[in-house]
């Protein structure tokens, strides 16, 4: 393979990191001169830390920026977002899954799916923006999930890529996914519906379906040119209707995070 | 005894000192050593842990691992569980510190262990990982058991050592006290007047005069025997105390034994002191003791040796005090007696007469000797006393009075009574179904419960009706007024042997025992008739007992009559009888068959002489 002039290095939350690497392709595609390395997840706060040491080109965050991280100098653009979805093994036979239901699973009351088969929840850890989510869903949720981070039982994925492995492989599983991330990394999940609403960009869109995660693309004041090239081709038809095919719903114009 | 003591305490001393270091040291160093090894290897597993866990996430992501903190912190939390004196921490390869949980650490002087492991990616150093494990509240933790432990061991150290060193103090006091000291009456007891008595002779070099006093308490015996050993131990307690009181300090009184006391004078004035201090004791002793209800009167007897003159060390003067107390008993009780030589030489006959006595059953050396009894209406001999003799192989025929006192004391007196019944009985039933037979009893006998026995055995053996038996008893059976006596003299009436009071006069309070007891009859002393002179005082009480007797109805003997005179003196005061040397002296049994019952049958009376 031929060698690169410029090299362009983002890394973050694995949420983002999916449809990333199909705007990098297509973007490679269009400057052969250029190589886009999407890195393995490091988080959204790893990102940011990894852009403020100058590892990378530019952070991917699933989250709004922190005061400290603010104060670094760093700016956080919202670039698009996708719907939260909880998922499971492709053979579970519900569809639906409602917020009632919810609170006895994560604290361990209800262990089972309605035909009777094994419920297994896939967490992750306390710190991870997905427990987060999980927790704003409703008051009972959030105690629910306390006990939730106390149980032993159950399997704690570290990052989104392993959490999206481990509902492919766990027969029975429940976990938090986005769509953008199920569909960009191909993953054999089955989505269920949230209190019978699919989340899906349409729904999203239309605001029928309210949970949501933002995705961020955090960058330094001063950027290089091929980052801003790398913006200006997300931001171009092609790149839009990339993100768009892909369970992003990309905002009309990309709005940056107040600060 | 002192060196025993001696080791018992070491060794007390010594096991509370390894109780209480062991109590003290071990709980708190167990704790702090099997702590350290549990912190170890606590540590150990979460440095094993928590590495594998964190090797995994850098793996994923070796270049930019060391920016995925937070994912570092949530898998160190989760390693670190609840160990809250746990540190973790990651460094990456340039020692930088990646992630640190806690993630605020007070600052802490206390020492702390920190185990480590090296981060790999595959093959490559990338970092370490620490876990740093504070010590401080394993410490604290075993600084108070440690200092409850040392409460606990001052406990143990006060159970262990003191306590029995006290009580083995306290108990070795006491058995050193009941080792030289008498229980009852807590004077020194003789080992230990003996160990007095040595130091001071050393003291003093054997120069120095002073008296050793023997004490025998009279007729302690019969009052421990008949009123009990409370009222005996009673009555020692009182003359432990009347002694105490009689000495000066300095002086000593010990008890050596039953109802023997010694006194020892430590005066030069010799021998005037110890008279005076005798003539004391005695008199002390001479008064009435009052025991709850009961009032007795004793008597003692003191033997006196003086040191140097009468024996150089502590045995021999007490042995000479011993022989000399002998001499006092012997003259009549009551009084003191100096040692004399030839004392011993006294004790030495006494011995043997004591051995002879013994063998004098067996080779039937005794004999009955009978003294008539003259009813003084008709003349007629209505009966015999019965009288003991020791026919001795080489001193001929002895009187009682040289041997039953001795018998009485050894209590040989008990077989050689039951001889004198029986055969008294038996010569009885060969003479006139009307004449009685009179026979003496020794106080002695009442102390034993066979008394009753033995006379209705005799009676039953010779077949003597027991009206005909009469059995003489001095005062001092009844001088304690007693209800086993008394219960022994009813069984003998109720055997229907008749009961007669001999040397009346002679006693303390003779009127209240007449009260005591119904008595057949009274046999007024013989020194009251001896010593009858016409118009003196002698023939008034004569002639006053037996009045008396008469209005109380007990028939009255007149014992002594030798004269003419006295004869006419008893039978004009109205005695019922007599006996003495006018009539008859005591005889053999065959000269009475002879001379009175020769060719008679046994119910013909004999007549009184013109």
């Amino acid at each position: 393979m031929a060698g690169h002039d410029e090299i362009l290095n983002i890394g973050g939350t694995g949420a983002a990191l999916g449809g990333m690497k199909l705007l990098a392709d297509a973007y490679m595609q269009s400057h052969p001169d250029i190589k886009v390395v999407v890195l393995p997840s490091l988080g959204s706060s790893g990102g940011i830390k990894a852009l403020l040491a100058n590892r990378i080109d530019f952070a991917l965050s699933s989250r709004d920026l922190k005061d400290a991280e603010r104060a670094e100098g760093v700016t956080a653009i919202e670039y698009a977002r996708t719907p939260v979805v909880f998922s499971t093994h492709e053979e579970t036979a519900a569809d639906n899954i409602t917020l009632e239901e919810l609170p006895q699973i994560y604290n361990g009351e209800n262990v089972t799916w309605p035909d009777g088969s094994d419920l297994r929840l896939i967490m992750r850890p306390p710190s991870e923006s997905d427990m987060k989510i999980l927790a704003s869903l409703s008051p009972q949720m959030e105690k629910a999930l306390e006990a939730a981070l106390g149980r032993s039982d159950l399997l704690v994925a570290v990052n989104d890529q392993d959490n999206a492995t481990a509902l492919e492989k766990v027969r029975g599983s429940l976990g938090l996914s986005t769509l953008a991330q199920i569909k960009t990394e191909n993953r054999g999940l089955k989505i269920l519906s949230l209190d019978g609403q699919r989340g899906s960009v349409e729904s999203l869109k239309d605001g029928k379906y309210g949970h949501a995660k933002i995705l961020y693309l955090v960058t330094k004041p001063v950027q290089s040119e091929l980052v801003s090239d790398f913006f200006t081709f997300m931001r171009s038809e092609e790149g839009a209707a990339i993100l768009g095919a892909s369970g992003h719903l990309v905002p009309a114009a990309p709005l940056e995070s107040g600060g | 005894m002192v060196e025993n003591k001696g080791r018992i305490v070491g060794i007390l001393i010594s096991f509370s000192w390894i109780t209480v270091l062991l109590v003290v040291l071990v709980p708190p160093l167990t704790y702090l050593y099997v702590g350290y090894e549990r912190a170890q290897a606590g540590m150990e597993a979460g440095v094993s842990i928590s590495t594998r866990l964190v090797s995994r996430l850098v793996n994923a992501n070796p270049d930019l691992w060391q920016f995925e903190d937070t994912r570092i912190i949530d898998l160190l939390n989760d390693a670190r569980g609840s160990n809250h004196d746990d540190v973790y921490r990651v460094f990456d390869d340039t020692r930088k510190l990646v992630a640190q949980v806690p993630a605020e650490i007070v600052p802490s002087d206390w020492p702390s262990l920190t185990s480590e492991e090296m981060l790999y990616s595959y093959g490559q150093s990338v970092g370490h990982l620490s876990v740093e494990h504070s010590m401080e509240h394993h410490y604290i933790t075993t600084l108070t058991i440690g200092i409850v432990s040392l409460v606990v061991g001052f406990f143990f150290h006060l159970a262990l050592r003191h306590l029995p060193v006290a009580s083995l103090t306290r108990a070795w006091k006491q058995i050193n006290y009941l080792a030289s000291n008498d229980d009852l009456t807590g004077l020194p007891n003789r080992t230990s007047l003996k160990v007095q008595l040595e130091d001071y002779i050393k003291r003093t070099k054997g120069e120095k005069t002073f008296a050793v006093m023997f004490l025998d308490l009279d007729r302690f015996k019969i009052i421990n025997d008949t009123l009990g050993h409370s009222v005996g131990d009673g009555l020692l307690k009182n003359v432990a105390e009347r002694l105490r009181g009689c000495i000066r300090e300095g002086d000593i009184v010990a008890r050596l034994g039953g109802d023997e006391f010694a006194v020892v004078q430590m005066s030069d004035r010799q021998p005037n002191e110890a008279t005076v201090l005798a003539k004391r004791i005695c008199d002390e002793m001479a008064k009435p003791f009052d025991l709850g209800e009961n009032r007795v009167v004793i008597g003692a007897s003191v033997g006196i040796a003086i040191a140097p003159l009468d024996g150089e060390n502590i045995d021999i003067l007490l042995k000479n005090a011993d022989l000399a107390l002998y001499r006092a008993k012997n003259d009549g009780r009551g009084v003191h007696r100096f040692f004399e030589s030839g004392m011993d030489a006294l004790m030495q006959e006494r011995r043997q007469l004591e051995f002879e006595l013994r063998l004098a059953l067996e080779r039937e050396e005794f004999e009955l000797h009978y003294q008539p009894q003259v009813d003084l209406l008709s003349g007629k001999i209505v009966g015999f006393e019965a009288l003991l003799r020791w026919n001795h192989p080489e001193r001929g025929l002895l009187a009682p009075d040289l041997f039953i006192p001795l018998a009485e004391e050894t209590a040989l007196i008990i077989p050689i009574g039951e001889w004198v019944i029986r055969t008294a009985c038996m010569q009885a039933s060969s003479w006139p179904f009307d004449t009685n037979m009179a026979v003496n009893l020794s106080p002695v006998q009442f102390r034993s419960d066979d008394l009753v026995r033995t006379v209705f055995s005799a009676l039953a053996n010779s077949g003597v009706a027991a009206k005909r038996l009469e059995l003489e008893i001095t005062e001092k059976i009844l001088l304690l007024d007693n209800e086993a006596t008394l219960k022994t003299l009813h069984g003998l009436r109720n055997l229907g042997v008749r009961i007669a009071m001999d040397d009346f006069g002679t006693g303390y309070s003779s009127l209240s025992y007449l009260r005591s007891f119904p008595f057949d009859k009274l046999k007024i002393d013989r020194s009251f008739v001896s010593d009858f002179i016409e118009g003196g005082s002698d023939g008034a009480i004569v002639s006053a007992v037996a009045s008396m007797s008469k209005s109380l109805g007990i028939e009255t003997t007149a014992e002594g009559v030798e004269t003419e005179a006295q004869l006419e003196m008893v039978r004009t005061a109205g005695y019922t009888q007599m006996q003495g040397y006018l009539f008859s002296q005591p005889v053999s049994g065959a000269e009475i068959s002879r001379k009175y019952f020769s060719g008679k049958a046994p119910d013909q009376a004999v007549a009184l002489p013109a």
